[in-house]
């Protein structure tokens, strides 16, 4: 239940109920709340970057951060007295992605130089604490799979970096990312098209486990039989080949052949769409019960929003390779600000004849990647749409504590200044016309 | 899990079961060959005020592995300007009922062995009080041509598959048109399509009735099924999952659409969806099906709040809501849907059951009437009837 108190506590509290501090180059700190009154001290490669929290029971959570990583690092936390303080939390940013982009080159030159891109992933930053869940949330072609597979380097990035357990990882090659791999597992979507048909299903599931030596040779079948266990699979299924199984049995052996490398983090790109929603419900309950019992921290990548709320802590809302808003679960939920945000909750049909919600009705299609609108993204769909959208790139805003988002309409800099940039978008179009003028005149 | 549900035959038997399936497979096809007279597929409605009336439905499906009863006893009334939905999980037997009623059924594997699936028409009249129909189940193909595409249409779940990739959507547009009118010229077939075009709410009608479906969005080519089953004015729409294979934000302009035609034109729409969300926003009528048979039946409200059947509940209960808290565990049915192949006697959801009780054990339970409207199949609710 650690995961519990630790995610309830920095939401529900204000300020006087915790204390944050980073701890100096020296590694150390002090921090003070109410009795308590303590001293930090850290051992790692930068722990200028280290951040301490102190909660009003007395208790001390020490956070590294994926660049750092809490691998061959100490804490020690003691009290004024000189005594070691028991009630210390150890995590660490388990995976964090900074700038990342990813663009599918569209057309080429003669010498190999790309002309016209395709931006499926586009400046996405996101930290996940280990333990946690992050949801990634879209419509279809918005870049939430593509993001997953950069993240496993199963696409090499195109700038941007990725830091996993305190190692940039970005721009490893092949044969370094092998020691990883066993750290970062992926679920796919159809658990029909991702198991291999000539395998039994002991076979699937111990294969990985051959290959890293995750345990001895002689007790790899013991292991996978441990592990079909954990994953509700009956022992006979061993020898069986995944035809002859139904779609949420095959995702359990999904999920069975990527727990049983012992992963860090796992990357669920759609990992309930395809099954009924009773089966569903039983896939969902076993992600989370082995998250409680693994410490397992999720990228949860789905469009069914109800899902996501159910499964996540923290969500992300992708449009067009862009992010719209971040936030805590919760806060997105009762609180969402982007216009996006409100028409995809508002879109998610609700299961009583007698609910009618006010819906916010998208005009129109999500235009194509290849050639994104400019400014706003969203602007082309927005209700909300100002002038301003259409020129100019939204900055991500932290509105409130960790819920950021990007939109004008949240940008006091923008909305204060509104007659200077309509003058400028009118200046714009005038500009633009004269020229298509011109162009004409010279044509004529 | 028993030896008896895998897969494995032996050959011996693997022999026996396809003797059987040729033999089977002959006989109702001859059926189909012989020749019939409007008499013999002309049947009475029960009740004027339906649409289709479907009662006592079996479709099985003759495969290697055994006869699977896909549709199993299946009874349940379309409404006139009624919206119906028809909920399950996946096959179960809802698909199967909608492609029974355009004879769309996989021949010679699949056949309809029993069952009747009343139309009614106006092209047939009176008898008495009563209002003349067709029977589809007993209808020649060659006469069921009039009807399907015109009377009763369907969309399908996949607009990427379901439109032909050689043809401009102007063209199969206008085919609909050309099969059911003879007498229309391309300029007025042309005219009505670009007309059902800007019904549906496509914004450049002209150039969408030039392109090719390759050339559209998934949301579009979806809108361009729905004129494709609006341009022959029908009767029933069967919308067989229309929204799943689109985006939340698209799924709900198309769920706004089809509820607006449906209003403006006063069709019946058969809803065949396995999303409740759906189903709650859209149905009237709910029909819910197991393995088969129709386990509950009601109207929307009646089914939402009131829910009888222990699956009912279940799919409910299991259903994550946006604004349901995310601390408990979900609530899941535990367990998997039977084999078709060698279906029990008993209650098909007894394994899954968390209520069962000793005469579960027992044959499969009777449709019991709660209310008017509300049907449930289950020994629960035995005791209210008496």
């Amino acid at each position: 239940m650690a995961k519990k108190t630790e995610k309830i506590q920095p939401v529900a509290t204000q300020q006087p109920e915790q204390v944050v501090t980073f701890t100096d180059a020296q590694g150390s700190a002090n921090v003070q709340l109410g009795k308590y009154n303590y001293t930090v001290k850290v051992e790692c490669k930068s722990p200028e970057k280290v951040e301490v929290t102190l909660f009003n029971d007395g208790s001390v959570k020490v956070k590294f951060p994926a660049d750092v990583g809490k691998k061959n690092s100490k804490v020690s936390v003691v009290d004024s007295n000189g005594n070691e303080v028991e009630n210390v939390i150890v995590k660490e940013d388990i995976l964090e992605v900074r700038n990342l982009k990813k663009y599918f080159p569209l057309s080429k030159t003669l010498l190999g130089k790309t002309l016209t891109s395709l931006k499926a992933v586009d400046d996405v930053s996101f930290k996940l604490e280990e333990g946690t869940t992050i949801g990634v949330v879209g419509e279809s072609g918005c870049g939430k799979t593509t993001l997953g597979r950069t993240i496993l380097k199963l696409y090499e990035s195109d700038g941007g970096s990725i830091y996993f357990m305190g190692d940039d990882i970005t721009h490893l090659k092949r044969k370094q990312m092998l020691k990883y791999r066993t750290d970062i597992q992926l679920i796919f979507q159809d658990p029909y098209s991702s198991l291999p048909p000539r395998m039994t299903v002991g076979n699937i599931i111990a294969e990985a486990v051959r290959v890293h030596h995750i345990v001895p040779k002689d007790q790899v079948k013991d292991y996978v039989h441990d592990i079909m266990k954990q994953c509700g699979l009956p022992r006979h299924f061993y020898d069986r080949f995944p035809h002859e199984f139904s779609g949420g049995q095959r995702q359990r052996i999904c999920i069975a052949r990527a727990l049983a490398v012992k992963p860090r983090l796992v990357i669920c790109d759609e990992p309930v769409s395809a099954l009924d929603v009773s089966i569903q419900a039983q896939i969902i309950n076993l992600l989370k019960k082995l998250q409680k019992t693994k410490g397992f921290s999720y990228v949860f990548i789905s469009h069914d929003l109800s899902v996501v709320k159910y499964i996540t802590d923290k969500i992300m809302v992708m449009y067009l390779g862009n992010v719209m808003e971040t936030g805590e679960t919760d806060e997105i939920f009762d609180n969402p600000l982007h216009p996006y945000t409100k028409a995809l909750f508002s879109a998610v049909p609700v299961p009583d004849p007698d609910v009618k919600m006010e819906r916010i009705i998208l005009g129109g299609d999500i235009p194509s990647p290849a050639n994104p609108p400019k400014g706003c993204k969203f602007h082309t769909r927005c209700s909300q749409c100002m002038d301003v959208c259409k020129f100019k790139t939204p900055q991500y805003i932290e509105h409130s504590k960790n819920h950021f988002v990007a939109c004008h309409l949240y940008d006091n800099e923008v909305m204060s200044n509104l007659d200077k940039y309509n003058k400028e978008y009118k200046e714009m179009l005038l500009e633009e016309e004269q020229k298509a003028l011109r162009n004409e005149k010279k044509q004529g | 899990m028993s030896k008896k549900n895998t897969n494995y035959i032996s050959i011996k038997e693997s022999r026996a079961i396809l003797k059987h399936n040729i033999k089977q497979m002959k006989y109702y096809e001859s059926l189909k060959r012989r020749k019939r007279s409007v008499e013999d597929y002309t049947t009475t409605m029960r009740d004027s005020n339906n649409v289709v009336e479907i009662e006592g439905l079996k479709t099985v499906f003759f495969t290697d592995n055994g006869t699977v009863m896909s549709v199993n006893g299946v009874s349940f009334d379309i409404p006139k300007n009624k919206v119906v939905g028809v909920v399950g999980e996946s096959g179960c037997g809802k698909s199967v009922t909608s492609l029974s009623i355009m004879q769309l059924v996989q021949a010679p594997q699949g056949q309809v062995i029993e069952g009747k699936i009343r139309f009614n028409t106006d092209d047939l009249g009176m008898d008495g009080d009563k209002k003349l129909a067709y029977d589809i189940v007993q209808m020649p193909t060659s006469e069921l041509y009039k009807i399907r595409g015109k009377d009763i249409t369907m969309i399908f779940q996949e607009p990427m598959t379901s439109l032909n990739p050689v043809f401009t959507i102007g063209n199969q547009l206008d085919e609909v048109l050309f099969v059911h009118t003879p007498e229309i010229t391309p300029e007025e077939a042309k005219a009505h399509s670009i007309e059902m075009l800007k019904k549906v709410g496509i914004a450049m009608p002209e150039r969408v009735y030039k392109s090719y479906p390759h050339e559209l969005s998934g949301g579009m080519r979806q809108r361009v099924m729905i004129a494709m089953a609006l341009s022959g004015n029908p009767k029933l729409i069967i919308a067989d999952e229309p929204t799943t294979a689109l985006d939340v934000t698209i799924q709900a302009q198309i769920l706004e659409l089809l509820k607006e035609l449906q209003r403006s034109q006063g069709c019946s729409i058969m809803l065949i969806t396995h999303d409740l969300g759906v189903i709650a926003e859209m149905a009237d009528e709910v029909v819910v099906m197991y393995a088969g048979k129709v386990i509950e039946k009601g109207t929307a409200s009646e089914i939402f709040h009131n829910p009888l059947h222990p699956y009912t509940i279940g799919l409910q209960k299991s259903k994550p809501l946006i604004t349901s808290p995310s601390d408990q565990p979900l609530f899941s049915i535990p367990g998997q849907v039977p084999n078709p192949i060698n279906l029990p006697d008993t209650c098909y959801f007894k394994n899954r059951c968390n209520r069962c009780i000793g005469k579960c054990d027992g044959k499969y339970p009777e449709m019991i009437k709660v209310s008017d409207t509300h049907y449930v199949s289950c020994y629960l609710y035995e005791k209210e009837e008496k």
